[in-house]
């Protein structure tokens, strides 16, 4: 594992004051030109007040770059608090200031892979997909349909895709993780809650399948200056915001997660 | 008419008023795509013990309403790494302040040897008031004897100018000043962020693993200029404010309650580029009421 070679380390990172294109509940499209090029599983942080006139809420959130498609950057969210309700309901022309990108992303699978993204988590997955060259299988899940965000993007990709919700409302009935099975060969890339991450974690290890996780953790920063984005790992901490937020299963201490 | 932003620290030359807070921005070079350190007036680096630090568990940090609570526990990489690694990193025209911390007076002085022998170094300001760090059971900033204790460990261990900076989490901060004048410091700093605590009714446990934090952001602003405005007040030492500043107007309030300069913390977060913003709006509020010379601001206050 050389983790100083992931994609997003020591590149370039701005802040630009972008406009917003268009926003819905569970989407937000930025006109950002300047935003430096980032690699699929970055993120950005988001300031919905950029002249820091309201401060509430204060600090900006960090969000996955969902794609990208010229000077038009997408996020893809479910409104859970303030922050996402507010980047839900965004003016066209409104100002969003982006720091970004942030982080490292996934490194580019070699061979085969399984994609597992559960709810939210599934935003930071999108762009892996389409970038991935070799064989691969995305297993998607979400509480109810409409939580499945940019279904219709994954389904536009070459990909085995096996969909599931909590309430039956589109695919499978049941969990993502339910009978899951990884193939010989595939590695592992996942994001979503910490008890999905978790189950998945556990299938590679007995898999003995290489396997990367995305998380999450509070973040008032975002790129390694308040030193309060800590998750446990086996030897101590590791800031999310720089060293993460994908990391290698292997190392967390899944035990201390919340 | 372009104004004068120069100012004069603790006898550290200042391009302009506008310093960024310890622990806020890094090692400072964290902030270089965003700011040109050499722009501001100084960066204050996050506090250094003898030996690197681990902090405290998550969750570390929370939002709170026009704020947040942090409870990191100076995690740092120790006073070694940071002038072999961190310092020569920086640009060689910056302003560099170190800040300094230890468990008690002794391991303190020992950090400001370390910093004293350094190059490229302006000042060192002791950090005599992390609200969530303790030794013996008080911080130094809460006691007087404790704090006098302190500076007369530290005073000897350097030529270079010392600033202290105060905890606002005492009954009398004119008292706490004093201590600091009659010790030899050659300026102080203030505020340090307020003792406070979050609770989640859900789980009916504090929010942050440590329990209690440091409220810092907006909220504490007016806490931090009564404090500055009663400091400025008690003693002739010169006062770097500290506490929620987000805009030229919070700086320039500042300045008039007393403060020499001001260190931006918390809205960095928010905004890395504030510092900057900050400076060019002191620049347009000096234009705007026509003044030649930031530094007729300070004390200037209408009572
Ligand atoms: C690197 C990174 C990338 C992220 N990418 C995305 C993304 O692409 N899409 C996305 O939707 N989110 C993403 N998140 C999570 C997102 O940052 C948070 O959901 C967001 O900050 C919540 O802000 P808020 O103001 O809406 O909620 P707050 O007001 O801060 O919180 C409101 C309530 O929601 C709860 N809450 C907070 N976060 C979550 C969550 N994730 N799920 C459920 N409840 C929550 C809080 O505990 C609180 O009770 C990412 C986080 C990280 C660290
Ligand atoms: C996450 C965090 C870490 C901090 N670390 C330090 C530190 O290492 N040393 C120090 O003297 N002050 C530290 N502070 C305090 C700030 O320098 C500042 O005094 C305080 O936050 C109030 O200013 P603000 O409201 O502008 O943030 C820290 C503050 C925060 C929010
Ligand atoms: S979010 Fe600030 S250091 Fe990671």
């Amino acid at each position: 594992m050389r983790p100083e070679t992931r994609p997003g380390h020591d590149a370039e990172r701005r802040r630009v004051v972008g406009r917003v294109l268009d926003s819905g509940p569970f989407a937000l499209r930025l006109e950002a030109p300047g935003f430096p090029a980032h690699a699929p599983g970055q993120f950005a942080m988001l300031q919905l007040d950029p002249g820091l006139e309201r401060v509430d809420p204060l600090l900006p959130r960090p969000m996955a770059v969902y794609r990208r498609e010229g000077d038009a950057l997408e996020f893809r969210f479910r409104p859970v608090g303030r922050g996402t309700r507010i980047m839900g309901s965004l003016a066209p022309g409104e100002a969003v200031a982006v720091v970004g990108p942030l982080g490292r992303g996934f490194r580019l699978p070699e061979g085969a892979a399984l994609l597992v993204g559960g709810g939210t988590g599934i935003a930071s997955l999108y762009e892996l997909a389409r970038d991935s060259s070799g064989p691969l299988r995305v297993a998607l899940g979400a509480a109810t349909q409409a939580e499945l965000l940019g279904l219709e993007d994954f389904r536009a990709l070459d990909c085995e895709l096996s969909v599931s919700t909590e309430d039956g409302s589109a695919g499978r009935k049941g969990r993502v993780t339910d009978g899951l099975g990884i193939r010989p060969g595939e590695s592992v890339y996942a994001c979503g809650p910490n008890g999905m991450l978790r189950a998945v974690a556990a299938l590679a290890e007995e898999a003995r399948a290489p396997c990367s996780v995305s998380l999450e953790s509070t973040m008032a920063c975002g790129f390694g200056i308040c030193l309060g984005c800590v998750v446990p790992v086996r030897d101590g901490f590791r800031y999310l915001c720089t060293q993460g937020p994908v990391l290698d299963a292997g190392e967390l201490c899944w035990e201390d997660l919340p | 008419m372009t104004p004068d932003l120069s100012t004069e620290l603790a006898g550290i030359p200042l391009r302009n008023p506008v310093l960024l807070a310890s622990g806020t921005a890094g090692y400072g070079t964290e902030m270089l795509p965003f700011v040109q350190l050499e722009q501001l007036g100084g960066l204050v680096a996050k506090s250094l013990t003898l030996e690197p630090r681990t902090g405290n568990p998550p969750p570390r940090i929370a939002e709170t309403p026009a704020g947040m609570l942090n409870a990191i526990s100076l995690e740092n990489v120790g006073v070694d790494a940071f002038l072999a690694d961190k310092l020569p990193a920086l640009p060689p025209h910056a302003t560099l302040i170190a800040s300094c911390f230890g468990t008690e007076p002794g391991l303190y002085a020992r950090v400001c040897e370390r910093l004293d022998a350094a190059d490229g170094l302006a000042g060192i300001e002791i950090n005599a008031s992390c609200p969530h760090v303790k030794s013996g059971g008080i911080e130094f900033g809460q006691d007087p004897a404790s704090l006098s204790e302190l500076i007369r460990a530290c005073r000897p261990a350097t030529e270079l100018p010392l600033l202290v900076k105060l905890s606002p989490n005492v009954t009398s901060i004119a008292e706490m000043a004093r201590v600091c004048e009659g010790e030899g410091a050659d300026g102080i700093c203030l505020i340090n962020a307020v003792q406070a605590l979050m609770v989640d009714p859900e789980t009916r446990r504090p929010v942050l693993a440590n329990g209690l934090g440091g409220l810092s952001g907006p909220a504490i602003l007016p806490i931090a200029l009564r404090m500055v405005y009663q400091a400025a007040q008690a003693v002739s030492l010169p006062i770097c404010g500290i506490g929620g500043i987000r805009s030229a107007a919070d700086a320039v309030a500042f300045l008039l309650c007393g403060a020499t300069a001001i260190q931006v913390g918390t809205a960095n977060y928010a905004n890395p580029s504030a510092a900057v913003e900050i400076r060019d709006g002191l620049a347009d509020y000096c234009r705007r009421h026509g003044i030649a010379a930031v530094s007729e601001l300070i004390g200037a206050l209408r009572v």
